[in-house]
């Protein structure tokens, strides 16, 4: 069975009493479900970290910062409950890092391997850095977060995180129960 | 425009008529009406979060409070931010703040918005709420604040000339233009300050809780 997700243009008249029903009609209604579900991605994290002055005027939130020292160092930890047809997750920070300052932020998600997003730079303060990983297995999941302040030691800080489910693709909708 | 359920009826909870599901029954559009219908009705209350920011500083002890804690700007200043990917379906964003309010001598605003970054800065409805205050013997505090309450749960006073804070929920949302609705992977952001008749900033605005989602309406 070829599983699609589409958005359908149904005839009005399939709607009235009456009317047959021919198997293309459900299919369209399959496939609007399908999309509904589908394109509805799930965001299980998205945090504001900053310290103070974040933006001029504004104030501490999390307070996430990198250590002065480098090195890979711990800073959040937390469980996540992932759908059996959920296979992939975006992970994604925003950092602030004064001149001549490097970040690096490392994010792993149950069993699959640690990625590392592209490192931040006060050239990319503005910017956020994402990836996406594919997950090994699903259900509750641990991730972990770390941070490594790899050139400098100034004052320097995780600005924003999440984590969120990437739309599914078709083909990784469930298969229909047997009778 | 494209006939799909929602003109089949209200998009509201109901079950689909029994007869539609027995054995015997045959397959009609109108039991297809139905099945989008309740489909509709789950998108349309399954409204999802977008971002959260918190201001742990607020559940501290308020003897450590400092005016750093406090947001003094006279316009717009970023309280909450994040980023997501914004589905087709939904049609708004909607923001609850939680924040309080200090120290106020007379009539007040806090104001606030939620915004995304989709083709530059397109700013959502500003909303405001009003905040009065009494003219009673100990100068001005909230009249709606019962201190023994406020003692109750552990806030205790930041002045010590009698009560004068409280604290408010609001509601902002931004209606997403035909340019940011559809599949945005984007910033998404909630401004706020708070503001005296008189202009100044004498009335201070303490961030505690944002939380954004959004809504297919």
């Amino acid at each position: 069975m070829t599983k699609t997700s589409a958005t359908s243009t149904l005839p009005p008249e399939l709607f009235a009493f009456g009317r047959e029903v021919l198997n293309e009609d459900a299919i369209k209604v399959c496939e609007m479900l399908n999309y509904a579900l589908t394109t509805r991605p799930l965001a299980h994290v998205s945090l504001a970290c900053g310290d103070d002055n974040w933006v001029a005027g504004s104030l501490q939130t999390l307070r996430i910062r990198f250590n002065t020292a480098s090195g890979w160092q711990e800073k959040l930890r937390f469980r996540i409950k992932i759908p059996a047809e959920t296979i992939e997750v975006r992970a994604g920070a925003r950092c602030f890092m004064p001149a001549a300052n490097t970040g690096l932020v490392r994010v792993t998600v149950g069993a699959a391997s640690a990625v590392t997003l592209t490192s931040f730079t006060n050239a990319t303060n503005g910017t956020e850095h994402s990836t996406v990983i594919t997950l090994v297995g699903s259900g509750y999941q641990e991730v972990l977060v770390e941070m490594n302040h790899s050139v400098g030691a100034d004052l320097s800080y995780l600005r924003t995180f999440r984590l969120e489910e990437v739309p599914l693709v078709a083909a990784s909708l469930l298969d229909p129960g047997d009778d | 425009m494209v006939f799909d359920g929602r003109q089949s009826g209200h998009p509201d909870a109901k079950l689909i008529y029994p007869y539609v599901c027995h054995p015997s029954a045959p397959l009609t559009g109108f039991a297809f009406g139905q099945i989008l219908e309740i489909a509709y009705f789950c998108a349309h209350n399954s409204a999802s979060p977008v971002i959260d920011t918190y201001y742990p500083v607020a559940w501290r002890s308020q003897n450590a409070f400092k005016s750093r804690m406090l947001i003094l700007s006279l316009s717009f200043v970023r309280v909450a931010e994040g980023f997501r990917y914004i589905p087709n379906e939904a049609t708004h964003l909607v923001c609850e703040s939680t924040f309080t309010v200090f120290d106020a001598v007379q009539e007040a605003s806090a104001f606030h918005r939620v915004c995304t970054s989709i083709g530059g800065v397109v700013n959502g409805a500003t909303v405001e709420t009003y905040i009065s205050v009494e003219t009673g013997a100990l100068g001005q505090g909230f009249s709606t604040l019962d201190s023994d309450i406020q003692s109750e749960i552990g806030r205790g006073r930041y002045s010590p000339y009698g009560p004068r804070e409280q604290t408010f929920t609001v509601k902002c949302e931004l209606a997403l233009t035909a340019g940011q609705a559809g599949r945005h992977d984007t910033e998404i952001y909630v401004e706020s300050y708070a503001i005296d008749r008189a202009g100044s900033n004498a009335l201070s605005y303490f961030p505690q809780q944002y939380t954004v989602w959004w809504e297919a309406r």
